[in-house]
């Protein structure tokens, strides 16, 4: 009744908060700081010219103006499109009405929803308001953005958009049921503490090394200062000295870990995850608070991966992948951090009964994938090495070549090792890696379409790459037989098309078996 | 409770092994040599260009050098594209829709009338000439066609096109 009464509500067209206003001066504010602090850099660092029309201060003072006036003229069409811009649900559809001189119409059918996300920075909790975002797969961005709504109307909203998509009704009906709970996953500082230290630590390193270089070269085009030079001198001092080049590696490893551990904060402090009846509840932030709704349907793909370490420290990252995911943008992405093994499966079985490389027969992929690689992968790429080598280190660049091919066969060799591959009725999953581990468990349903790869190496074995498109990543068997490949891709188009008779055909499979077995 | 895995009888399920596959229009294959004589031409502007902006290549050596290779890649590209086209064909089933391609690199693509997010027909200029079409088939998040049937008679591509979308209506209604 009382999510009847909020329907309702949200019938009428509503304005956004007019603490809209407030974030669009802190966007301007923002967006013309780092104009502003180039001009303040060049006020202090810059000579004089000595043919100057005006003095240092009034320049900088116009400068400032400019900057300022000129973020006003861009927002002017958000200030004012404030006045103009409307959202309000009618029975199955979300709309949006905006536009000063021309006037868009956007409708979202409910159950074409795959996320919903709530935010909260500090400006929002002052003003206790927070922005909305909606996706469908419609598009790479989201279909529907509010950037301050009342916190309470925003929550009502969700909860209406999330009951009424899980119940797939009219939103007259009555009988509408409440979001319930079932159980939730909560990271705690030790888990924090766990996801900093097993942090891939080279990468954010190689972060570092990328923007202080960007800075070098800032300092050298706009501040004409020689920070090669200065960065060439202070290397030369570190190589002749053993006692500075121990200073500066344990400085590099503690400022790496020091930012790992801020990034992990940011991303995880407070991280919750909610099973609710409809999907996943997802709040976590620090310096903003998000919100995520995604439905268990819309989930395209399930993905769980750990590296080296994490592995060995029993946590694994899962990442549930959706239609409406964009690249490698992690504002788009839905991973849940699981800082013990046994958390996964109550997240399968949300989906699945049981996961295939439990309940299957598991299969490997062909041997052959390893001197495949080895000839057309590893071989060239040693070729390309001892030939560069070569040119400083004359025959004993070969070692170089030799050495990388070697821990390429070996990788190669543990790859298919640890590939194997295993499907049921439900779904197929597979499971890949070379030092870390990755998981990929797909329903039949979720496939767009199927292809079948071969080269002419391949056709010689009888093998083939199955790769099965989800949308969002592709799922890709590499070198299983030709027959294996063909039965996946025939089981795959026929469960999509013959959904129901399969499912009869399989049920009847199933009860001839159980009485069987009596 | 006991979790069973069934056995998939796999001579129970439709199978691409007995598709009759349809070969793309002969003239196709005139349509791909006039786009890679196209991309010749522009690769020996290109080339021309550098020999005309530097000196320091402007010996013989140079030019017997870069005509001879310039020669082999234009070959090398005509065998390709026929070895490529001889192989591409489509089948056109009640569910779903399949299309093979490649020579080195074989490749069978399958999609499900029930998962079309929406089909596009094109020609191009050269298509146009010969009265061929190609027509693209998206699925739900992918910004680029998924499926790509090159090679087909207009009215047939017309005809295709009109089969899949009546096809997507009523496997969206089942």
């Amino acid at each position: 009744m009382q999510l009847q009464n909020s329907y309702n509500f949200l019938e009428t067209p509503q304005r956004q908060s007019p603490a809209l206003f407030l974030h669009l001066l802190w966007k301007i504010v923002r967006h013309s700081s780092s104009l502003l602090l180039f001009f303040i850099i060049a006020y202090f660092f810059l000579p004089e010219k000595e043919d100057a029309v005006i003095s240092r201060e009034k320049l900088l003072l116009y400068q400032t103006v400019g900057a300022f006036g000129g973020m006003i003229v861009v927002h002017i069409p958000k200030i004012v499109g404030f006045f103009f811009h409307r959202y309000w649900m009618n029975n199955h559809e979300l709309i949006v009405r905006s536009g000063i001189l021309s006037k868009n119409i956007i409708v979202i059918p409910i159950d074409k929803i795959q996320s919903i996300h709530l935010s909260q920075n500090f400006l929002h909790k002052v003003t206790n308001t927070c922005s909305i975002k909606v996706d469908t797969a419609g598009s790479e961005s989201s279909e529907m953005t509010l950037d301050a709504v009342q916190i309470s109307k925003a929550e009502l909203l969700r909860d209406v958009l999330t009951n009424a998509s899980v119940n797939n009704i009219i939103l007259e009906d009555t009988t509408l049921t409440t979001t319930k709970q079932t159980k939730s996953i909560v990271l705690y500082p030790f888990d924090l503490l766990k996801l900093a230290i097993s942090e891939n630590h080279f990468k954010t390193a190689a972060l570092i090394i990328l923007f202080l270089i960007g800075k070098m070269q800032d300092a050298k085009d706009y501040l004409k200062i020689d920070s090669y030079g200065y960065a060439e001198k202070a290397g030369t001092e570190v190589a002749n000295s053993i006692t500075t080049l121990i200073w500066v590696l344990f400085w590099t490893a503690f400022i790496t870990f020091l930012i790992s551990a801020i990034r992990v904060l940011i991303r995880y402090y407070q991280f919750e995850v909610k099973i609710e009846t409809a999907g996943f509840q997802i709040r976590w932030g620090l310096t903003e608070v998000k919100q995520k709704f995604i439905r268990f349907e819309k989930v395209a793909l399930i993905e769980w991966h750990a590296n080296f370490f994490r592995k060995h420290l029993n946590m694994s990252l899962i990442h549930l992948r959706t239609l409406t995911e964009n690249g490698g943008e992690e504002d788009t992405q839905v991973q849940i951090p699981l800082t013990q093994k046994e958390q996964i499966e109550p997240l399968i079985y949300e989906f699945f009964t049981g996961s295939p490389l439990v309940i299957a027969a598991k299969k490997s992929i062909h041997p052959s994938y390893i001197l495949f690689q080895s000839i057309f992968i590893g071989l060239p790429i040693a070729l390309i090495l001892s030939g560069t080598a070569a040119i400083w280190l004359s025959w004993n660049g070969l070692i170089i070549g030799t050495v990388f091919m070697v821990y390429f066969s070996i990788t190669m060799r543990v790859f298919f090792k640890k590939t194997c591959f295993a499907y049921t009725r439900e779904g197929i999953e597979i499971s890949k890696g070379i030092w870390g581990i990755r998981h990929q468990l797909l329903h039949w349903k979720h496939i767009q379409f199927v292809s079948i790869n071969s080269s002419p190496f391949q056709r010689k074995r009888q093998l083939c790459t199955l790769q099965l498109h989800t949308g969002t990543e592709d799922v890709v068997i590499p070198f299983i037989s030709a027959n294996e490949g063909r039965f996946i891709m025939n089981y795959a188009l026929a469960k999509q098309s013959f959904m129901s008779q399969l499912n009869s055909l399989e049920d009847e499979i199933y009860q001839s078996n159980q009485r069987l077995s009596r | 409770m006991s979790i069973v895995h069934l056995q998939i009888q796999p001579e129970q399920l439709p199978s691409i092994e007995h598709i009759e596959w349809k070969a793309i229009d002969k003239k196709y294959l005139t349509v791909a040599n006039l786009v890679w004589i196209t991309y010749s031409i522009a690769i020996l502007c290109a080339i021309v260009f550098t020999f005309f902006v530097s000196e320091k290549w402007q010996t013989t050596n140079w030019y017997l050098t870069s005509g001879i290779a310039y020669f082999i890649l234009v070959v090398i590209g005509f065998i390709l594209t026929k070895k490529d086209i001889r192989n591409r064909a489509y089948a056109i089933r009640e569910r779903d829709v399949l299309f093979r391609k490649g020579w080195w690199k074989q490749t069978i693509q399958a999609v499900t009338y029930n998962k079309i997010q929406h089909v596009s027909l094109n020609k191009g200029p050269y298509e146009r000439m010969f009265r061929l079409a190609t027509i693209k088939i998206y699925t739900a998040g992918n910004s680029l066609s998924d499926i790509k049937i090159t090679g087909l008679q207009e009215d047939v591509a017309e005809q295709i096109k009109t089969f899949i979308l009546q096809q997507h209506a009523v496997t969206e209604q089942l």
